[in-house]
């Protein structure tokens, strides 16, 4: 961090809040020594492979199977029909939809899984995929979210009872008749369409499981790439239940986890078959998705066209905000967002700023792409509404000829007004915006590069500076509000410290890389005193964790944290009476000291945590039950909301349209530190997944739904090579109700450095009339054809077929 | 995808045109092309095996000729499964046999080419060159059998 952290309150010895302790996972990680899905192995284990459609929508006419059983090593060919026969043909899906497991006649998108080949092998069961013939007769697909809502559309979910067109749900929050009426008074209306494209979450693992059945116990064991295993095990239980699964005879493990970032929280009809075929065959089954099977088939994000309007007074101070959105979900609501949000938390869209009203809706419609909508680092939808908000305050600044910085400036909430109540109802727990604001301009040198930004406009030459001022929500949640498939959002813990003083630590969340075996132990350290080194903290494993309801939505510091924190302070309840009773006084006269308990007055009479610990096993107080255990379920009170300043600089090259990154400061304000080297890496990683969107990913489909961007050939996901030096800085604003005042960090440089880097790209076009561009900005969108055509007044932009740019000046 | 090609043959219009509306020779002239069954006079079932890359496709299926022997001028629709999941492959194409001289002839050949699945993801970007290759070697096999 570019700024010293306050002072640790334990030594470094402990290692508790505020200390860059070296992650506890790293050693096995760097050595190569994880231990992820595709390295375990068990005896007699089988192979599952998938046959999957090429077309995007069409019929079944017939699969044949024969020459695939044909081959040595294959055992069988699993279809929609034989798994109909046991009612898994489809499945729920965590937004109360339904999606096949395996079609018994139709495909809806190009990759679905059309049959599963179980084989001894790898090797054996790819062969088996390439030999099953399949008949198709292609229907045309419909890609286009908008002609899916036209009325000679043709009804894709045609098996869904009463469903009449392609619509699923719409979702709106605010006043609409209020806010309409302040439009239509306002001063200043500005108005973007935007889209914020499908993505892909590109985890460098992909998706797989092994499953394990065995016939004699009825016990089903799996292991899965799953960031909820919890939750996954009692999907298993409901939708399995009728074949003979019973919850306490499921096990779910989840193991190390190359990376989620949400794509791993839904149920693949993969994982299904494997178990399926587990169950049937009553072996271990293996399955494995390859890279370009993953890229096509799953974990997909976003996707969201968005018409934003903000009304404002002649001075840009903003009174409104409307928006309404259409998004493409896909051949299914396969997302995973809490029950009662299914447009997620779009209802964020306010943001930072202080508004009298809002008003936003949400249409969901089918098309024939894969499902989509996964929380791609991302707290359900926050990505889209704050990616939509930044633009355009932008073009409310450029309408009104503000500094974009100062536009924002004038609007933020002021720090007195928290807990501040925004018009879409949220209560927004604390927050310093301007702070964050003047550290990120100072950091970057902002006057400084408005100058030079004037001189190079001077010479031509086009360079754009980009403001971002986010307000994140995050730590889903409270339970008023929040569950899934009726399973409150709660998060747990469970602390068991051993005679000799070390201690195990269980959460109810999973690390997909986070570093939660280093950030829980030092949660534990910062309330016990007992060395950060001493805690071994698991995860992930459904017989062992205490339930919770797993790791996405930077829910991780709020909710099972908060719970170590809870269950941490038991304990340390309880060593103060252990601590008494040792010492010989009461209570009341005794001082903490992290890891020591002293007398007052007595300094020098004292007792270590470790010697309570050990007393709780061999010299209790009488009466007192033996043991140091303590487990807690934590109901969060409210969502916690982290926010940040990030300021961008860019060079365009005029010749070619190449945008290049100069500088890039990110000023986040998580709440209190736990780990400042975790939360740096967490912010790191989070821009260069900002940066991709911004400039580089984006999933496209042809009109007869082929996928154009279904391998790393299509899809450029950014290397160092395209990843700039961010600069990081931070401001400390505590939660008011989290027991540490931490917020959560996790996502919010993926929701905050799209609209930076955007900003700055108009920003450097915008005297050329430049008023939005889509993201992602490459060059060869058509930028290319930008070209200086010398007239009075400057420039002409020029940028043929593409209407991503829109200019006033042709 | 669009194909547009036009080749001349230093042979009389007639016999070019002889060649090119009899499968059995337009199958044997164009590498990776079978005809394996006459379904009636206008239609055949068929398969085609074509490299695109490091993708080996391989279709089966039917090919109709639709004949307008005044104007010497033909139209195919051909429509392949592709075996191993390799998606589908629908074509329509118009040729054209033009007299320019007594022994030579120009062909014009306009296609329509459809295909889904990995071909369409991953080989569009060599389809283009592999149909010209193709084309290429249609033309000098068609010359060489003409050749008087």
């Amino acid at each position: 961090m570019a700024d010293a952290t306050a002072k640790p309150r334990t030594s470094a010895k402990i290692c508790g809040m505020g200390h860059s302790m070296k992650r506890k996972e790293d050693p096995r990680f760097l050595q190569g020594k994880g231990n992820y899905i595709d390295d375990h192995t068990l005896p007699g284990m089988l192979w599952l492979d998938i046959v999957r459609s090429p077309i995007a929508y069409g019929k079944i006419v017939n699969i044949d199977s024969s020459k695939a059983l044909e081959i040595d090593g294959v055992l069988a060919v699993l279809t929609g029909k034989d798994l109909e026969a046991y009612g898994l043909h489809w499945m729920p899906t965590l937004m109360s939809d339904t999606q096949m497991v395996l079609p018994t006649d139709t495909v809806m998108y190009q990759a679905q899984e059309v049959a599963g080949v179980i084989a001894t092998s790898r090797y054996a069961a790819a062969d088996g995929v390439a030999a099953v013939e399949v008949e198709y007769e292609a229907m045309t697909p419909v890609m286009d979210p908008f002609k899916a809502l036209e009325d000679d559309a043709p009804v894709l979910r045609t098996d869904k009872e009463g469903q009449e067109d392609n619509r699923i749900w719409h979702w709106e929050a605010g006043d609409k008749e209020a806010t309409d009426k302040i439009f239509d008074e306002a001063d200043v209306v500005v108005r973007e369409k935007m889209h914020v494209p499908r993505i892909h979450v590109a985890s460098i693992e992909t998706c797989g499981c092994l499953a394990d059945f065995n016939p004699v116990e009825g016990h089903l064991t799996v292991y899965m790439t799953t960031q909820a295993p919890h939750a996954i095990r009692t999907v298993l239980a409901l939708v399995a239940g009728h074949v003979g699964l019973s919850e306490e005879k499921i096990r779910v493990v989840s193991p190390d986890i190359g990376g989620g970032f949400g794509g791993k929280v839904p149920v693949y009809p993969g994982y299904v078959i494997a178990i399926a075929a587990s169950v049937v065959l009553g072996k271990p089954v293996k399955w494995i998705e390859d890279r370009m099977e993953n890229l096509q088939a799953d974990s997909f994000a976003r996707d969201y066209h968005m018409d934003a309007e903000v009304a404002a007074d002649a001075g840009g101070k903003i009174k409104a905000l409307r928006i309404k959105t259409l998004a493409d979900h896909g051949y299914a609501d396969a997302q995973a967002a809490p029950s009662k949000f299914p447009a997620g938390l779009f209802s964020i869209c306010t943001g930072s700023y202080d508004m009298e009203n809002a008003y936003a809706e949400v249409d969901a419609v089918y098309t024939n792409k894969p499902p989509g909508g996964v929380a791609y680092r991302c707290s359900f939808r926050v990505t889209e509404a704050v990616h939509c908000l930044e633009r355009i305050v932008d073009t409310l600044a450029h309408k009104v000829g503000k500094d974009p910085a100062t536009l924002r400036e004038e609007n933020f909430i002021p720090k007195e007004a928290f807990p501040y109540h925004s018009p879409l109802g949220w209560e927004y727990d604390s927050g310093d915006y301007q702070a964050a604001m003047d550290k990120a301009k100072e950091m970057i040198g902002y006057d400084d590069l408005r100058k030079e930004q004037a001189e190079k406009r001077e010479r031509g030459e086009l360079m754009g500076i980009g403001v971002c001022s986010f307000t994140e929500v995050l730590g889903a949640g409270p339970s008023k509000d929040f569950d899934i498939l009726g399973i409150k959002m709660f998060d747990s813990a469970e602390v068991r410290v051993h005679p000799t003083g070390k201690a195990i630590a269980r959460f109810g969340t999973k690390s997909q890389g986070q570093g939660h075996e280093t950030t829980y132990a030092q949660i534990i350290a910062e309330e016990l005193g007992l060395p950060a080194a001493h805690v071994q903290v698991e995860e992930g494993d459904t017989d062992t964790a205490p339930y919770g309801l797993g790791t996405y939505a930077s829910r991780s510091t709020p909710t099972a944290g908060a719970a170590g924190v809870m269950a941490a302070r038991k304990l340390r309840d309880k060593a103060r009476k252990i601590a008494a009773h040792l010492l010989e006084v009461s209570e009341e006269d005794l001082d903490w000291e992290p890891g020591t308990f002293s007398v007052k007055g007595a300094p020098d009479k004292s007792v270590t945590i470790q010697d309570c610990a050990f007393a709780a096993y061999t010299n209790l107080p009488e009466g007192m039950e033996p043991g140091m255990e303590a487990t807690n379920y934590y109901d969060p009170p409210n969502l916690t909301f982290p926010f940040g300043t990030y300021i961008c600089v860019v060079d365009i090259d005029r010749g070619t349209g190449e945008v290049t990154v100069r500088r890039f400061v990110a000023v986040d304000d998580c709440g209190n530190i736990i780990n400042p080297m975790i939360v740096q890496g967490q912010i790191h990683g989070g821009l260069t997944q900002g940066l991709g969107p911004a400039l580089y990913e984006e999933m496209t489909y042809d009109e007869d739904g082929n996928n154009q961007a279904g391998s790393f050939m299509d899809y450029l996901v950014p290397t160092a090579v395209e990843t700039p030096a961010w600069e990081t800085g931070h401001t400390v604003t505590p939660s008011p109700h989290h027991p540490l005042g931490a917020k959560g960090v996790g996502e919010s440089a993926t929701v905050g450095a799209p609209p930076a880097i955007a900003n700055a790209v108009v920003d450097a076009l915008a005297h050329l009339g430049v008023t939005h561009m889509e993201i992602p900005i490459r060059p060869e969108r058509g930028w290319g054809a930008l070209r200086g055509e010398g007239g009075e007044g400057g420039w002409v932009v020029s940028v043929m077929g593409w209407g991503g740019v829109r200019a006033s000046q042709w | 995808m669009k194909i547009q090609e036009k080749f001349t043959v230093d042979a009389p219009a007639d016999s070019v045109w002889e060649f090119l509306i009899d499968p059995e020779r337009v199958a044997a002239a164009l590498p990776g092309a079978q005809i394996t069954e006459k379904l009636d006079d206008n239609t055949y079932k068929g398969g085609m095996a074509v490299n695109v890359g490091p993708l080996a496709a391989n279709y089966t299926g039917t090919v109709a000729f639709d004949l307008d022997e005044e104007q010497r001028a033909a139209s195919v629709r051909a429509r392949g499964q592709g075996k191993a999941g390799m998606g589908n492959a629908d074509m329509t194409m118009t040729s054209r046999v033009v007299e320019l001289g007594p022994a030579k002839t120009e062909v014009t050949v306009a296609a329509n080419l459809s295909v889904t699945g990995i071909l369409a993801q991953l080989g569009r970007g060599m389809m283009q060159h592999v149909s010209k290759r193709m084309f290429k070697q249609f033309t000098e096999v068609l010359a060489r059998e003409l050749a008087p």
